[in-house]
């Protein structure tokens, strides 16, 4: 019954990046993004893929646990890549579990939301980055070499 | 084995079971959530079908703050409800909301 034929049509220019381990959780993240109209990239935990997006993110959805070595090799991934190293991210994480937030927050999580989550709470912080941050065809973009496709 | 120690061996057997069980229906939990989420607000369909989604996402919310609380079990307090298999957790005293710093 939810189908992506039903969504608001994409606004190019506004591109979200999914990354994580499970394709069922990426397959929901895109959908609730998409319902903010976002053009949605989507790519798996294995950070050898990190580059394989179409667009430069505006922001970035993280859920891979930090606990196992081949998650914390992402989120440093994301760091080190200079198309995903400013731009604002929202880490999903275990509720309650103190020792995951405080890695996402050195990893550089914008902000954390607690698993499992309300959609509509993912689309409100989502929006508020959004709102909140600089885009990547702004000077300081231009700076780190980073260029967002509308502005080439 | 003194009973003390018996005691601080069942309490880390009551937080191992909590933690793994946390640990593997985050996910389904969060999909479950979403989903429900998703189609009590889908405006496609009637709104008596919303209704029910919003039902199984009120449950299914419930289910994971029930989850979240078993990860505060910082004792066993056990209370006989008649089950065959025998007592449960009393979960207000096992696991309180707010631990005090005594």
């Amino acid at each position: 019954m939810v189908s992506e034929t039903f969504l608001p049509a994409p606004q190019d220019n506004i591109c979200a990046l999914v990354v994580g381990e499970h394709p069922e959780m990426r397959r929901m993240l895109k959908l609730i993004l998409a319902g903010l109209a976002l053009h949605v990239d989507e790519v798996s935990s294995n950070h050898q893929l990190l580059h394989t997006f179409s667009k430069v993110p505006r922001v970035v959805v993280v859920d891979v646990d930090p606990a196992y070595a081949q998650g914390m090799a992402v989120w440093h991934a994301l760091r080190r890549n200079a198309l995903t190293a400013h731009v604002p991210s929202v880490f999903l994480v275990e509720a309650g579990n103190k020792f995951i937030r405080h890695m996402a927050t050195i990893a550089g999580a914008t902000v954390c939301l607690d698993k499992p989550f309300h959609p509509r709470h993912l689309r409100t912080i989502v929006t508020d980055l959004l709102s909140s941050t600089t885009p990547p065809d702004a000077p300081d973009a231009h700076r780190s070499g980073v260029r967002h496709p509308a502005a080439l | 084995m003194h009973p003390a120690d018996l005691d601080l061996a069942r309490l880390a057997g009551a937080q191992l079971a909590a933690r793994t069980a946390h640990h593997l229906l985050n996910t389904p939990l969060t999909l479950a959530l979403g989903y429900s989420d998703l189609l009590a607000e889908d405006s496609r369909l009637p709104p008596e079908l919303r209704v029910l989604a919003a039902e199984a996402s009120d449950s299914i919310q419930t289910a994971a703050d029930v989850l979240r609380r078993l990860m505060r079990i910082r004792r066993l307090v056990e209370r006989d409800i008649g089950l065959p298999s025998g007592p449960v957790l009393e979960l207000a005293d096992s696991a309180p909301e707010t631990i005090s710093a005594s």
